[in-house]
């Protein structure tokens, strides 16, 4: 009998130090940082519901290999100084087994060490900074876009698809804008052609009237916006209101219906970069997708239509998963690691064209344009490749 | 260099008005009113709120918001700083931050964190000038805040040296005991003198909207230098709080154009810190003199 029970308590003490942290015989736990409150509540908030929706989803299909999805989310408010203190929390006191949908540049890059020195997979970063994939950083998996890509492909836009002779640049002064501000002059000058007007801006500001004279000034064909929602908005009714008729072309981040309702007759003709595909009549397997997306969500939130926040959070759940099928019964942060770089051009019910490997951690090189037609999103071009 | 000043003297008019309000508050109840632009924001979501979700008329509305404001000013000073007095001139900074964050909880609570659009109370294509001197641009809602200025700097002025109640005003704020042995109803005068600063919060949030979007903070940057273009006029005197506010913007645009846009706020305050250290009173203040 005492050798019996001597076994059993080696057996238990072996399971515990060699079980994976956050992975349990019926779930596995995972974190997730957002700001929850304060002025970006309404990103934050949207985001988790995307994750929640889709992981009760999954969850109420009994999981993955009998494993719910149990997901924390912290509440950083969007303030760099928390998502330290939160993300530390998570994988000290928390034992997550992963990261998954962090929101905000600067959240990212601070836990950005962090995560990689404690080897914690953080799949899916509400940001495009491009330190966090380049050069590639083994836990960290990117899907969105990074600013260096979409900077590079509006240049090409500008210069060779849509021959705009004139273009000025006006970016934000912060990692952000300038991280695109770089990339697209970069890209620009292979086209040997230059910005007419370059104007760097205070995020927090808000008045441009003393900057837009400069574009006045030089009356550009297309002026790139590389400026969040409200000092995007502003800057848009700033050119307009003062008789310019130039194209306005702005990051995928501000591509979602807050951006009519805030910039409301001023949103006609705007153009933005875009990643996830647009549910539009000509191409109805995208329609059927995001029929299905939303039926998925609204098993959670009833009537509910997803936001463009809510659908990247369905995005970074839905990545996660796939991975954590991908890594097999025996879960491990390795074979999640593993299962990631597996993905090549993946698709799922939202995410498309997903590719990692062994030395490649930027989820997508492709993105395309669209615009602001009678209240509507409207494709221009189809996915356009960065070479 | 023309168009900066022009530009500087329409952002510097909104400072004007911000400063306007917190010097009759303060002059009179001798209160740095820190809710004042909280006040200014929850009127200005008050406002949102009847336009959209009641179809209200968006002028209806502004003279709805403009009296609730006027009356939040009046209940805020009779019930929230006069009974406290007398006990300490803290107890009423204090009562002022209580009220910052209960406007701003509430705010959040009844209409949530995301930015609202609100219309342009004018509209319209603004006027370009092109000619030697470059181009000029004068926009219609520029226009419209400089007249909001000038007409309520007029109405003060007019308010302040010929009517028997704005004498009383004056009164008050130079010597309030006093004011009260001559039969002034002080309560009166400070409720009154809330009432307009609080009202003046709303103006400054119909302005500021259109641009800033409302949210909970919408305000926070206007209070800033609504307080330092006050101190930069005296803080004591309304002529100090119109030329501060309009002295304010213009320095502001001319760092911003010719030195930096990104050290633009803290360019114009060291200058704001060197003008007060050869005028501690202000450019526009007064020195009182007294016995020792």
């Amino acid at each position: 009998m005492k050798r019996l029970v001597s076994i059993l308590v080696l057996l238990v003490l072996a399971v515990s130090i060699f079980a994976e942290v956050g992975v349990y015989s019926n779930k596995v736990v995972i974190g997730s940082f957002q700001a929850m409150s304060g002025p970006y509540a309404v990103i934050g908030q949207e985001m988790t519901k995307g994750m929640k929706a889709y992981f009760n989803w999954i969850n109420k299909r009994g999981g993955v290999y009998g494993r719910k999805i149990e997901l924390i989310v912290a509440d950083d408010q969007l303030n760099p100084a928390k998502t330290v203190v939160e993300v530390k929390r998570l994988v000290e006191q928390d034992k997550v087994f992963a990261l998954v949908g962090g929101l905000g540049t600067y959240g990212c890059l601070a836990v950005m060490d962090y995560v990689e020195q404690n080897k914690v997979p953080f799949v899916y970063q509400g940001s495009g900074a491009s330190q966090l994939v380049l050069p590639p950083k083994k836990y960290i998996f990117a899907v969105q876009p990074d600013y260096t890509l979409e900077g590079a492909l509006i240049a090409k836009y500008v210069a060779e698809i849509a021959k705009f002779k004139n273009p000025a640049i006006v970016y934000m002064n912060n990692d952000v804008g300038l991280e695109g501000y770089a990339a697209f002059k970069q890209e620009l000058a292979k086209y040997k052609m230059t910005p007419s007007v370059e104007i760097s801006y205070n995020p927090a500001d808000t008045d441009y009237s003393g900057l837009v004279i400069r574009l006045v000034d030089k009356n550009p064909d297309v002026v790139v916006v590389y400026g969040l929602l409200t000092d995007t908005v502003r800057w848009v009714k700033t050119i307009k209101d003062y008789g310019l008729n130039s194209k306005i072309i702005t990051t995928y981040a501000n591509a979602d219906p807050s951006f009519m309702t805030l910039a409301g007759k001023y949103a006609e003709g705007v153009i933005f970069t875009g990643w996830v595909p647009l549910a539009t009549p000509d191409r109805p397997e995208f329609v059927r997708d995001y029929q299905r997306a939303v039926s998925i969500y609204q098993e959670t939130y009833a009537k509910e239509i997803p936001s463009s926040y809510a659908v990247a959070g369905f995005i970074a759940a839905e990545v996660f998963t796939e991975g954590l099928v991908r890594a097999g019964k025996n879960l491990t942060r390795e074979g999640l690691v593993k299962a990631l770089e597996s993905f090549n051009n993946w698709n799922g019910i939202l995410s498309k064209d997903i590719t990692w490997g062994p030395n490649l951690r930027r989820g997508k090189s492709s993105l395309y344009f669209l615009a602001i037609k009678g209240n509507q999103f409207v494709p221009l071009t189809d996915l356009i490749q960065y070479k | 260099m023309m168009n900066q000043i022009i530009l500087g003297l329409s952002t510097g008019a909104t400072y004007s008005l911000v400063a306007i309000g917190l010097v009759m508050m303060y002059k009179v109840s001798g209160v740095m009113n820190f809710a004042y632009a909280n006040m200014g924001m929850f009127v200005t979501y008050l406002i949102w709120w009847l336009a959209t979700s009641f179809g209200m008329n968006l002028y209806v509305s502004i003279a709805i918001g403009i009296i609730f404001a006027a009356a939040m000013g009046v209940v805020v000073e009779r019930y929230g700083l006069r009974p406290i007095r007398h006990l300490s001139h803290a107890s009423m900074l204090i009562v002022t931050f209580g009220i910052l964050m209960i406007l701003e909880g509430l705010a959040m609570q009844i209409w949530g964190t995301d930015y609202k659009a609100f219309p342009e109370l004018i509209t319209g294509s603004p006027y370009v000038f092109r000619g030697d001197f470059g181009i000029f641009v004068l926009r219609r809602q520029d226009i419209l805040i400089f007249s909001i200025l000038i007409a309520v700097s007029i109405a003060l002025l007019i308010f302040t040296r010929y009517t028997k109640f704005g004498i009383a005003v004056r009164a008050v704020s130079e010597n309030e005991e006093i004011a009260g042995y001559m039969g002034i109803n002080v309560g009166s005068v400070l409720a009154f003198s809330w009432g307009f600063g609080a009202s003046m919060a709303a103006v400054v949030g119909i302005v500021a909207a259109p641009k800033v979007f409302v949210s909970p903070t919408m305000l926070t940057y206007y209070q800033i230098q609504g307080f330092t273009a006050a101190v930069l006029g005296g803080f004591e005197t309304f002529t100090g709080a119109v030329f501060g506010g309009l002295i304010l913007g213009v320095i502001e645009k001319l760092v911003g154009n010719y030195i930096s846009e990104g050290f633009k706020a803290t360019i114009s305050l060291v200058i704001i810190i060197i003008v007060l250290i050869f005028f501690p009173k202000g450019l526009f203040g007064r020195n009182v003199r007294g016995r020792a």
